[in-house]
């Protein structure tokens, strides 16, 4: 490629024709101050803080919009120059209340730094600022238009990267104001991105408000533990307690979503068990670390072979799993990561960057919302789409990317699957085409035509669709990505973590054969889709050991307690969705005496005289090789089908303990087709009774237009709210609704 | 998804001028001003509900339609009353008496400047220059002009206002 030199200063750099003086700048090592650029933001030229000097142009250029030209010579230490930002800063000043001392990106501010470096100490603005109130939008986010610099990169980024819609300016010159539309909370699941790309104090975050100084963090670099995207975060923490996360803005995406962000808190909170705990009677009381792998490894020693069983949170990482596993082999013990109760296993595609969803033609969709499951990858849709893509998404419940892609159809949720299934295989189903307009359909139809076709399967598709999908991407050379729930489940799959389910575990202490139970890090009561059988197995196994942060209901039949570490307390490795290895580095001290799996496990080995390995550095992920099933794709039938879904603030890990997070979604609501509601004779906001013959629950009516009739979405996830009881071991099942 | 709009949410001559002018351009977005315009000079004003449906015609978020709507002060974001008084307050009105024009019809109407009269008639607001200097001062009402304003003459024009 050909470069064109550009000289800054008197210094000479070779950079591409396309580059702005600004990104010279920065490769001539010239610092050139700047509010409104961001890296992976459109240009805007809003601010003027960039101005330079150009020879041959009469008037100062922004340099973060001035392409540059070869034999440019630029000057940014002139006169005109350095009168131009101090007279800059002095706007940018003139009603900005100044409240540094309490506010809270002091220390992180770019209009302080700025100031700092650039500005004058005095003003000559002798008239009464312009002040605002202060403006909650919801539990997670602040926004103090004083502040505000008006550079719109808030704006920015919701609208071009987060397809936002609520977020804007309004009004005009001084008196524009930054703002969501109509609503007192900001509906989408990026906020956190507002909060981090704000250059000054006027977005800030409600979890870090008046907690400490930026400065008494330390930080250190690892990765998000909620999903298997995995981003890189940095840890802030002081004095053991963690206070702030950070995006890294080079990987795997410049972004975070909220879950990353804001559901960090559960780490600090009040309630977790740091001691281990044993069985007294009806309570529990306090053991050694010493004395409670001492008990537990008698009690197992008393098993035989398949009595002992496992059961392990997908978010564990490999070092843990290796321990696992060694352990498993050694006692002869059955163990599963599947605690959301579907069958299905990693698939190991082609598709192998975050820079291939970017880059694809046409993204297909099916049975899941990638927003709240793996929510920066709808992001990259999002690009894909920006740049011109055909998004498609087919789904049974509203999602994130449905209003925002070119295609979307809300399907009857009994049917979610045989028209995943008739769509790849090149049919179209009349339940379909009854959610589709002519040109949605006829965009479909050349999706399907085209090869340069992504299609991704959400966390509800069954194993059946996703061989299928396998097997059809593989003939037609299309792309498949194949979502999983966890942080870490490519990982233990890998490291062969899988038996016959966590069902098949529970099924078996039911029957008797399994007679002891270790679980960690999971309440199975909450990620279970049948929680009459956890209920079921809990009360009959004869010894189970719980491992995790809290006392959860799984940890209220436990004869034995281990506190876990968290994620921020540990280091290992973990599997992301593309199939690469990543790192979680320790930021903390271990609370309490709570101590990793695997150092746990070992302990308990010790006694029984076994070895386990927390050796991983073996494995090799190219080897992986896929497991394909047979088998029919899910149908369910009944007068209502629903399809149960935790809202995205409801669906981190420990949401229940992230107390503004979980905050966000407050009350649970079921979906209702408009006719559905008219038939049952209620309206929005009302209150309905959801039943079947396994249990009944009261739901705040939510009316959808475009919600297929009999077709109702239930949320879950909340606390002492268990609609897992409704459920047989798929998040889809038969109800009856009727006016509470 | 298949979006639809209520048509009668205007009256029918309403909705056939928005219909010509959302085709007049190839980018039917380019019409957004001109349709605010034409909700406007049917309701009065723009409220909620109507910059919701007019986002929903353009198939823009709503968040954008206002954004726009706010940015030009000729698009009145609250109920008026059947007669906006816009009364110029710049330089050569000023220079000219503009402001004991609003106080003569502050203390006539009985309301503050940005108020309106209990009966839903009179709605009075400050404008900057409306292009009228050479005649100053002046004033709009809805989309007259009215220009070398005297107490006497505002008397004599808010009078004949029905
Ligand atoms: S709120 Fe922050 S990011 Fe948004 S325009 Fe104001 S200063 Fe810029
Ligand atoms: S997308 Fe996944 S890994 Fe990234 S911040 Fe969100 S939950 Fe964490
Ligand atoms: S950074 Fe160049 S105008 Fe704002
Ligand atoms: S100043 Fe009033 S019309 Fe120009």
């Amino acid at each position: 490629m050909s470069t064109v030199k550009v000289t800054i200063d008197g210094i000479t750099v070779e950079v591409s024709p396309d580059a702005t003086i600004l990104q010279a700048a920065a490769k001539a090592g010239v610092d050139i101050p700047y509010f409104c650029y961001h890296p992976f933001l459109k240009p805007a030229g809003l601010c003027r803080m960039c101005l330079v000097e150009v020879e041959g142009m009469p008037k100062l250029a922004p340099a973060c919009v001035t392409q540059v030209r070869d034999g440019m010579v630029v000057k940014t230490n002139t006169e005109r120059v350095k009168k131009a930002r101090e007279g800059i800063i002095e706007f940018q000043l003139l009603h900005h209340p100044l409240d540094c001392p309490i506010c809270d990106q002091a220390g992180e501010c770019y209009l302080q730094d700025i100031t700092f470096r650039y500005g004058k100490a005095t003003s000559r603005f002798a008239d009464e600022k312009e002040l605002y109130p202060t403006k909650f939008y919801g539990p997670l986010i602040v926004h103090e238009q004083s502040r505000c610099i008006l550079c719109k990169r808030c704006v920015r980024f919701s609208t071009e990267v987060a397809g936002g819609t609520e977020w804007n300016v309004y009004w005009r010159a001084a008196h524009s104001i930054i703002g969501a539309y109509d609503t007192d909370t900001v509906a989408n699941y990026f906020t956190a991105n507002l909060v981090e790309i704000c250059p000054v104090g006027a977005i800030t975050s409600r979890l870090y408000r008046y907690k400490t100084r930026i400065w008494k963090l330390d930080f250190t670099r690892s990765v998000c533990d909620h999903c298997e995207i995995g981003c890189s975060l940095d840890l802030g923490v002081r004095e053991n307690q963690l206070f702030k996360i950070k995006h890294n803005i080079m990987d795997p995406t410049p972004w975070l979503c909220d879950k990353g962000y804001y559901a960090f808190d559960y780490v600090n909170h009040a309630e977790r068990i740091l001691f281990p705990l044993k069985r007294n009677e009806k309570k529990m009381v306090s053991v050694s670390s010493e004395d409670v792998s001492d008990q537990i490894a008698k009690a197992l020693e008393g098993y035989k072979e398949g009595e002992v069983a496992l059961i392990v949170s997908p978010h564990i990482v490999l070092e843990d799993a290796a321990a696992v596993k060694s352990f498993a082999d050694a006692l002869k013990a059955k163990v599963d990561y599947r605690v959301y109760g579907e069958d299905y296993l990693p698939l190991k595609t082609g598709v192998s960057d975050i820079s291939d969803v970017e880059g694809s033609k046409n993204i297909l969709i099916l049975c899941g919302d990638v927003a709240v499951s793996h929510p920066v990858l709808a992001l990259s849709v999002l690009k894909a789409k920006f740049s011109g893509a055909n998004v498609a998404v087919i789904s049974a419940n509203d999602t994130y990317l449905g209003e925002r892609s070119n295609v979307f159809a809300l399907v009857p949720a009994s049917k979610e699957e045989a028209i995943a299934k008739d769509l790849l295989e090149g049919r179209l189903n009349d339940a379909l085409k009854q959610a589709l307009s002519e040109s949605e359909l006829e965009t479909l139809r050349s999706m399907l035509q085209s090869e340069d076709l992504m299609v991704i399967l959400g966390v509800r598709a069954s194993s059946a669709l996703r061989s299928l999908a396998y097997k059809i991407s593989s003939d037609k050379g299309w792309k498949l990505l194949a979502l999983d729930r966890g942080s870490n489940p490519k990982g233990l799959f890998a490291m062969g973590l899988y038996s016959d389910g966590v069902g098949g575990i529970l099924k078996g202490v039911v029957d008797g054969k399994v007679k002891a139970l270790l679980v960690f890090g999971v309440d199975l009561f909450e990620t279970y889709p049948d929680a009459a059988l956890v209920k079921e197995a809990l009360s009959s196994v004869e010894f189970l050991v719980v491992g995790d942060l809290f006392f959860h209901e799984t940890a209220a039949y436990a004869d034995y307690f281990l506190p876990l570490v968290s994620f921020a307390e540990d280091s290992g490795t973990v599997v992301n969705l593309f199939w690469s290895k990543r790192r979680r580095r320790r930021a903390m001290e271990p609370k309490g005496e709570s101590t990793s799996l695997r150092k746990w496990l070992a302990s308990i080995a010790d006694r029984l005289g076994v070895n386990v390995t927390t050796e991983v550095e073996g494995l090799d992920l190219s080897s992986v090789e896929v497991k394909l099933t047979e088998g029919k794709v899910e149908q369910v039938d009944g007068k209502f089908v629903a399809v149960v879904e935790p809202p995205f603030y409801r669906s981190a890990k420990y949401a229940g303990w992230c107390s503004n997070f979980s905050e966000a979604s407050a009350e649970p609501k079921v979906v209702l087709s408009i006719e559905d509601a008219k038939a049952l004779g209620v309206k929005e906001g009302d209150k309905v009774v959801v039943e079947n013959s396994r249990g009944r629950f009261e739901f705040r009516v939510k009316l959808r237009e475009g919600q297929p009739a009999s077709s109702v979405v239930l949320d879950c996830g909340y606390d002492r709210f268990p609609v897992n009881l409704l459920l047989t071991g798929s998040w889809k099942v038969a109800v009856d609704l009727k006016k509470a | 998804m298949k979006a639809v709009v209520d048509r009668s949410f205007v009256s029918e001559a309403t909705w056939q001028k928005i219909e010509y002018l959302m085709d007049r351009y190839p980018d039917a977005r380019s019409a957004l001003l001109q349709v605010l315009h034409a909700v406007q000079d049917e309701k009065g004003y723009l409220d909620m509900e109507a910059i919701k449906w007019i986002a929903k015609l353009f198939d823009l978020p709503p968040a954008e339609v206002y954004s726009v709507a706010s940015f030009y002060t000729m698009y009145n974001l609250k109920r008026v009353g059947k007669y906006l008084i816009q009364v110029c307050t710049n330089i050569s009105c000023m220079i000219n008496g503009a402001e004991d024009i609003v106080k003569h019809i502050e203390r006539k109407l009985g309301i503050k400047v940005g108020e309106t009269t209990p009966d839903g008639k009179f709605t009075l607001i400050t404008v900057e220059c409306l292009g009228s200097c050479g005649k100053a001062p002046a004033m709009m009402i809805n989309k007259d002009y009215y220009e070398n304003l005297t107490p006497e003459k505002v008397d004599s024009i808010l009078d004949s206002l029905k």
